[in-house]
Formats: structure tokens, C-alpha cells, sequence
């Protein structure tokens, strides 16, 4: 809590020592004639003429009861906007995180088992290829791939299924190749422990170590890693959403970012920052299920 | 020396693809008997006893043979020689515990293993493992099988995994450093249920130590070993009490003053060259020369 | 396995470490040099060449404003391989040092500097950075900045973690008593012992700060036009890859290309030092 008290105090600390006068955005984004006259009474209004602890202790409270001020732009309540926002980037995170597991697991159970083969080579490489690739590389290439030479996907995305493939591909790919390299190393170290030479000396079936001892044991580091991607979806969500046009938290950023509708840009910051907070509370709740040790310390 | 013996070794080398660790390791272990395989860390005793498993990838045998029950097990396809291997021989750490997962119940894991080489029995599982767990002294059966080996002592982990290897049946038991990484008080008792799990079942163990002592407690006969070669072998009264080649003259000088661990020597201060003869009743001793 | 030789591994990422040291180095000659290998003017526009496929004269063609593409990638390396470096540098020091103070005077000053990293990292960095340079504005000083502003927290929890442990032992107390001050243990007993798990941690960040620079570029918050970046050529050249393919997949070759290189460099680093780089 004090720690997303304390971004926010960041954030509009920055905002207020950012060149450009809030109103005076506020009065051009709505198409108003600026003249000395509206400019100061829009001043007052919005509350500019206060001092700057004034202010923020004003927004902190209307946002402690979920008011996070008004769009500039619109005049819409920031905090329906972003809950709006936020069902479209549940869509396609939780979509590219599903694909990004349903991909990565077996490949990195397989690769760990058969390691140094030929297959175990090509995934690496693969994946090497895809971490390095920033995505909105991947957004860019896959749009001029598979809408524009091959014609098979409409290059804006709309709400269908159909839609959601391109961002969801390219939100997916560069987290894909992280977790194939990440899993692996992770179920390699479990199958170096001693307990696995212990169960193959008293003849243990290689399938019950690798699916009950091997891949439960390593279940706890991959949950970390998983609880860390949820960073690197909403940072990669912005861009992926800006590119395909999908109606998420991240384009409105950025759309925001653009007309300088600064109580958008601070809503979204405490918004992410709490669903952050809150993704790391529910894996520490997940520990607890997996490793029995936990509890003890 | 071949007669009533259940395991024999001959001239058997094995390493990890970088030249041999262990070479021409010969000796024959007898029905109920208590072989200590003594020697400083490095020497290659565990990967004598992980060749004699022979289940892992590693290490990789080069040469010789190893027969069990005269059954020649180098000579398996892998499968049947796992299969036979798990069956007849149980393999316990020197890190006790660590042969189990730490995070899942004792219960599953008996299971699994039990189930691995065909023992498994529902209806009789919880009444055997109570019979075997009173008889070694171990307390609450079902107390035990609830617990993680997370949860238990070093001493209790080792001791439930001699258990298992009475509830499987193994005929043969290869502990590496069984003792080492204990508390002086458990040690005892650790080595006690060796001795029990050879006096009641009739189980062979050879056991790598660098323990003189433990050795002189339980062992029929002592093997000490050098540079990846066994330098003297025979019964535990003559190696220790009558050492003839110079390594273990050393070796049994320098630990009666230290107290009973292994001082480190170098390798290169001791010759390899050579065959082992007996210098007496079955005492034999790595002598320069040809046979 | 335990008895396997120990020099082998070695020997063989000495080799690795080799190569991508000295692919990564002529990257950075390549950068330094770009106004000079140019074939032409990075910004020089032509009207007659507009999107013009590569020929002699344009290696690699030209873009919307008949801009050589060749040349534009090749200054494009100096701006993105430098702001990667310094940045990652900046946060370096930076980081290092509020992590060792941290971990020497704890109290109320390790308080304060770990609760600040504790807010930064509460906050997907890519999302920070994305928030604090629209709130900025464009330009690459502004870009960096909204990097750093959570990159150095890496390195000052691992310096302070190295610090707090170091400090208990033999040699540092012996400083201390033989009346070295603070700052001096610091920097002459405690920085030589963490310096290789920390650069190795700054190599593997090497790539990710040059995809996130290169990511705000290419959403219009980072490095401007007419200013070349591979990001932003990238982002500028998009609408036009059905005439000039070209225009978008140069700078798209140049960033895998170094991105690549910069993170083998990494991992060759760890393997080699021997050090787990942090996740």
C-alpha cells in the first residue's frame, strides 16, 4: 500500500515539474479559444492554483475512494475508463499467457528430458531468436507476413476472435521464448537434484518422476517466473495494443500519453501498479499450496 | 572366491567420458557380508558404488565385469539391467534425505517405489511398513508416512531409507558415506540397523566411508582404495590392525591421530603399478610387478 | 557430476566470451565510425528517390523522404548502442553505489533508498518507463531517464545483499580496526569482491535496456525524428512496407542482430565468471 502511495506521489511529481500548463492542454483538447481569461478560471477550477501537497493530498483522497479525477479529454471518470480498458487487456494478456503455457511446458519438459539433442538445439535456438526480438518487431513483421502478404488477417484488430490472434501472437512470442529458456533451466536443475537419482536407484517409473516429483518441484520457481511476466505483458500490452489498435489499458495510454490527459496517465499508473501488487499476493498464496515449507518460516 | 558369493567384480573401470576414475577394480562380496570400501574424498569410492548401480547415464563402464548372483549385469541390455539392479540393490546417500524429494510425503514415495518394482499392495501396504518401521525401532508408522523428509531429522531420513530398503526386498545395499554428514550420536545407531538389516534379512552392503572407525564397527572386510584402484583388501582385523601397503599405513597412522577421519594424500606419492597379491590368507595387497 | 573436469567448461566459454567480445566490440567501432562509412547523408532527403529499392548508389535502399536507409541504420547504431551502454552504465554506478551505502550505514538511509527501489519495482519497469517518458516528453535524455528511473534498483539490491554479508567478515573488520574509513573499505576491500556478478548483471541488461529504449522510440516517446533510431525507423517505415519493405526490415535486422550479440555477450559473461545473473 505505502508502495503504491509512494509511485503515485512519484508520478504527479513528475507531472507537476513537466513543461506545459495542464489547463491550458485541457482547454485545446476540448476545442475551447484560450484567452487569458478562461485560461485562469479553468486554472481554478481544476484546482491549479493550489499548492502542490494541496493537490495531491486532494487526489490522493478522491482516489483512496476510487475517484481518480476526470479525463481532460472527454470529461469521462478516469477510473471507468480504465475499468473499461482493463477487460480488453484481461482479454489478451490472460489469451498470450495461456498460449505462451500451453507452448512453453511441454516444449521445456521436452527439451529438459532429451537435453543436447537435435530437437533440444532447434527450440533453443528458437527461443534464443525470439528473446531477442522486441515485440513490436514481432507486431510489425506478423502484420506484414500475415495481413499484408498473405492477406489472411485483418490488420486492425476488432473484438472477434479473429482479431485477437495477431496481438495475442505477438504479445505471446518473446514471452514464449522466455519461458522455454527459463522452464528448462528450472527442470533441468530439479532433474540434477539427488532425490531423482535416489527414485531412479530404487527403480521409480522415469513418468512418475518427471510428472509427481520433477515438474511439482520445479511448479514453484516457474510460478515466479510466471508472476514476473505479468510485468513484461503490460509493458509489452502497450505496445502490442498501440499497433492492433485494441481498446486496452495500453492504447488508452498511449492515447492519453498523446493529448497529455495527465489524470488518464496517473490513473493507469496506480490502476497497473495495484493489479501488480495484487498478482504478487496471489502467488505468494500459490507457494503456499506448493511447498509445504513455506508455512514453517 | 567364487563360491557363495553374491556380487563379483572383475577388473572392472568406469568413468564420466574423461578417462577412467576407477580401474580394474576387482573384489567378491559374499552372502550376509559387510564390505568398507575406505579411502580420501576423490578416490573414486562413489563411483564405484554408482557403477555397481548401474542405472544412471553416469558414470559409463570402460571395461570388466560385474556379476550378480551370477548374473552378468554388464553384459544387460540397459532395461533389464535397471530393472534387475533397483530390484536386488538399494543405493542410500551420504546426504540423508536428499535420496527423497523433500516437498512430497514419505507415503507417496514408498508407493511409488514399491509400486515401481511390483510390491506394491494396497490392502497390506500400511500393516508391512508398520511391521518393518517396529522392528527397526523407527516409532508411529503413519506419523512417519505423513511427513515430508523436509520435516524429519538427518539421522531419521537415513534410517527410513534403510527401512525402504527392507520393505523392497533388496538383497544388496551400496551406502555411500552413510554416516558422514550425521551427528555423532545418531552414527551409531545408523550403523547398528546396517548391521541388523544384514543379521536378520541376510542383505550384503558394501559401504564407502572415509570413517576408519565406523569401518571397524561394522565391517567383515576392508577394501582401501587409492587413486581409483582398490591397494589393499581383506578382512578388517588384518587392514587395520596389520596394514601392509604403505597408503594404508599412513592412512591408519595419520587417523589415529586425527581421530578417526582420512587425512588427504596425493595420489602421486604412493605407486599404482602392479597386481594385488595375497600376502596372506586372504589379505591381498597391490604389489609393483607383474603377477 | 561432480568429478568431471572443471577446466573443460571453462576452456570452452573462454572461447564464447572471446568471440562475442570482439563481435560486440566491432559493433561499437562500427557505431563509432558510422559518419564515416555512411555512403551518404543520413538525413540528406531526395525527392526523386523516394522509396527506391537498394541499388548502388543506396545499399539498402531508401525510405518515404528518399533518406539512404543504409546510412540511417548505420547512425542509427550510435544512437541506440550509446544510449544503451551509458544507460545501463548510469544505472550501474548509480545503482551500485545506493546499494553499498545502503548496506554499510543500514539504518534509517538503507531504509530509505531500499524503500524508494521497493516503489520502483512494485511497477512493471517497460510500463514505468512508458508512463514517466510520456509524462516527459520525447528525446532520448528524456528516454533514458524513464528507463533508469528503475534500472538501477538491480543493482543496488545486489549490493547491499553483498555488502551486508561481506561485512561480517574477517578482512573488513580488520580494515576497519587498522582505521580505514568507510568510503575507502568501500571502495578499495568490498567493490573488487561484488564487481563480477555485478557487471555480469549489467551485460544481461545490455540487450533488454536497448529493446525498451528501442520500444519507446518506436511509440513516438523516445528518440525523435528526424534523429535515426532503429526503433523509430521502424514505427516511421511500417505504413510503407508494402512499397518499401526494405525501409522497416534494416533497422528490424540491426536491433536482433545487436540485441542478439549483446545478450550471448551476457550469458557468455556468466558462464564464464561463473556467477548467477539475476532473473
Amino acid at each position: 500500500m505505502i508502495i503504491v502511495i509512494g509511485l503515485s506521489f512519484l508520478t504527479y511529481l513528475l507531472m507537476y515539474i513537466s513543461p506545459g500548463d495542464p489547463a491550458l492542454k485541457k482547454l485545446n483538447a476540448q476545442g475551447i479559444t484560450v484567452s487569458e481569461e478562461t485560461l485562469a478560471e479553468a486554472r481554478h477550477d481544476m484546482g491549479l492554483d493550489k499548492p502542490f501537497l494541496v493537490r495531491y493530498g486532494q487526489w490522493l483522497a478522491g482516489a483512496l475512494h476510487g475517484d481518480l479525477g476526470n479525463s481532460y479529454k472527454d470529461g469521462l471518470p478516469v477510473a471507468q475508463k480504465l475499468v473499461h480498458a482493463l477487460r480488453y487487456t484481461l482479454i489478451l494478456s490472460s489469451a498470450s499467457l495461456a498460449l505462451a503455457l500451453i507452448v512453453a511446458v511441454p516444449l521445456a519438459v521436452l527439451t529438459a528430458v532429451r537435453k543436447n539433442g537435435v530437437f533440444d538445439y532447434i527450440v533453443r535456438f528458437l527461443s534464443f531468436i525470439g528473446n531477442s526480438m522486441p515485440n513490436f518487431l514481432i507486431s510489425v513483421l506478423l502484420m506484414y507476413f500475415l495481413c499484408v502478404k498473405l492477406k489472411l488477417l485483418p490488420v486492425i484488430a476488432d473484438e472477434s476472435v479473429r482479431g485477437l490472434i495477431l496481438p495475442c501472437l505477438a504479445l505471446s512470442i518473446p514471452i514464449c521464448a522466455q519461458f522455454i529458456r527459463q522452464f528448462r533451466a528450472e527442470i533441468l536443475e530439479q532433474l540434477g537434484r539427488e532425490y531423482v537419482a535416489g527414485a531412479v536407484s530404487r527403480g521409480v517409473k522415469p513418468s512418475v518422476i518427471l510428472f509427481k516429483n520433477v515438474l511439482h518441484n520445479a511448479a514453484i520457481p516457474i510460478l515466479t517466473i510466471i508472476a514476473l511476466s505479468v510485468g513484461t505483458l503490460l509493458g509489452g500490452s502497450v505496445v502490442v495494443e498501440t499497433i492492433f489498435r485494441w481498446q486496452g489499458l495500453g492504447k488508452l495510454v498511449m492515447d492519453a500519453i498523446t493529448a497529455r490527459d495527465y489524470p488518464v496517465i496517473q490513473g493507469f499508473v496506480i490502476f497497473t501498479s495495484c493489479v501488480y501488487v495484487l498478482i504478487n499476493l496471489l502467488t505468494d498464496l500459490c507457494y503456499r499450496r506448493l511447498d509445504p515449507r513455506i508455512e514453517e518460516v | 572366491m567364487n563360491n557363495g558369493s553374491i556380487l563379483t567384480l572383475d577388473k572392472l573401470s568406469a568413468g564420466y567420458g574423461t578417462g577412467d576414475v576407477i580401474s580394474e577394480v576387482s573384489f567378491s562380496l559374499r552372502q550376509d557380508e559387510i564390505l568398507c570400501i575406505a579411502g580420501q574424498s576423490g578416490c573414486g569410492k562413489s563411483t564405484l558404488l554408482r557403477a555397481i548401480m548401474g542405472v544412471f547415464d553416469l558414470p559409463e563402464i570402460t571395461g570388466g565385469s560385474i556379476t550378480l548372483n551370477g548374473t552378468v549385469l554388464t553384459e544387460l541390455p540397459k532395461k533389464q539391467r535397471r530393472e534387475l539392479s533397483t530390484r536386488s540393490m538399494g543405493l542410500i546417500f551420504q546426504n540423508p534425505g536428499a535420496a527423497f524429494n523433500p516437498i512430497r510425503s514419505y507415503e507417496k514415495q514408498f508407493r511409488e517405489a514399491l509400486s515401481g518394482c511390483g510390491k506394491y499392495d494396497k490392502s497390506t501396504f500400511n500393516a508391512v511398513v508398520e511391521e518393518v518401521f517396529s522392528r527397526l525401532g523407527l516409532g508411529d508408522a503413519k506419523r512417519i508416512l505423513r511427513s515430508c523428509p523436509y520435516e524429519m531429522s538427518g539421522g531419521m531420513n537415513q534410517r527410513i531409507a534403510i527401512a525402504l530398503t527392507m520393505l523392497m526386498g533388496q538383497r544388496l545395499l551400496l551406502a555411500d558415506e552413510p554416516t558422514s554428514a550425521l551427528d555423532a550420536g545418531i552414527r551409531r545407531q545408523v550403523a547398528d540397523e546396517i548391521k541388523l538389516l544384514r543379521d536378520e534379512n541376510g542383505v550384503s552392503v558394501i559401504a564407502v566411508t572415509h570413517d576408519l572407525a565406523l569401518a571397524r564397527y561394522i565391517a567383515d572386510r576392508v577394501a582401501i582404495m587409492l587413486g581409483g584402484r582398490i591397494v589393499e583388501l581383506g578382512s578388517s582385523e588384518d587392514v587395520i590392525s596389520a596394514p601392509a601397503h604403505p597408503y594404508t599405513r599412513a592412512l591408519i597412522g595419520a587417523a589415529a591421530q586425527l581421530g578417526g577421519s582420512l587425512p588427504e594424500f596425493h595420489g602421486a606419492d604412493f605407486s599404482l603399478e602392479g597386481t594385488l597379491r595375497e600376502v596372506a590368507s586372504g589379505h591381498f595387497v597391490l604389489t609393483e610387478g607383474s603377477a | 557430476m561432480k568429478n568431471t573436469s572443471p577446466l573443460a567448461p571453462r576452456r570452452k566459454s573462454r572461447t564464447a566470451l572471446t568471440v562475442f567480445l570482439v563481435l560486440a566490440a566491432a559493433l561499437v567501432i562500427i557505431s563509432i565510425l558510422a559518419p564515416f562509412i555512411a555512403p551518404n547523408d543520413p538525413n540528406a532527403t531526395s525527392a526523386a528517390n523516394i522509396n527506391a529499392a537498394p541499388d548502388g548508389d543506396y545499399p539498402l535502399g531508401t525510405d518515404r523522404y528518399g533518406r539512404c536507409v543504409f546510412s540511417r541504420v548505420l547512425m542509427g547504431a550510435q544512437t541506440s548502442i550509446f544510449s544503451a551502454v551509458i544507460l545501463v552504465a548510469a544505472t550501474f554506478v548509480v545503482g551500485t553505489a545506493l546499494g553499498m551505502i545502503a548496506g554499510w550505514y543500514g539504518g534509517r538511509i538503507d531504509s530509505i533508498i531500499m524503500r524508494l527501489a521497493d516503489i520502483m519495482l512494485a511497477f512493471p519497469q517497460m510500463v514505468l518507463a512508458i508512463a514517466v517518458a510520456g509524462i516527459l516528453g520525447g528525446g532520448m535524455v528524456n528516454a533514458m531517464l524513464s528507463m533508469g528511473i528503475s534500472g538501477w534498483t538491480l543493482y543496488a539490491r545486489l549490493a547491499r545483499a553483498q555488502v551486508i554479508s561481506l561485512k561480517k567478515e574477517a578482512f573488513i573488520s580488520a580494515a576497519r580496526l587498522s582505521g580505514c574509513s568507510g568510503p575507502k573499505i568501500m571502495l578499495k576491500y568490498l567493490l573488487p569482491c561484488m564487481l563480477g556478478a555485478l557487471i555480469v548483471n549489467a551485460a544481461t541488461r545490455l540487450g533488454t535496456m536497448m529493446i525498451g529504449i528501442a520500444g519507446l522510440s518506436f511509440l513516438g516517446i523516445g528518440v525523435t525524428e528526424p534523429h535515426a533510431e532503429w526503433g523509430s525507423m521502424i514505427n516511421q517505415s511500417r505504413a510503407y512496407m508494402q512499397l518499401a519493405p526494405w525501409a522497416t526490415l534494416a533497422p528490424a535486422g540491426a536491433t536482433v542482430l545487436t540485441v542478439m550479440i549483446f545478450n550471448c555477450l551476457g550469458d557468455a559473461l556468466r558462464d564464464y565468471l561463473d556467477v548467477e545473473a539475476v532473473k
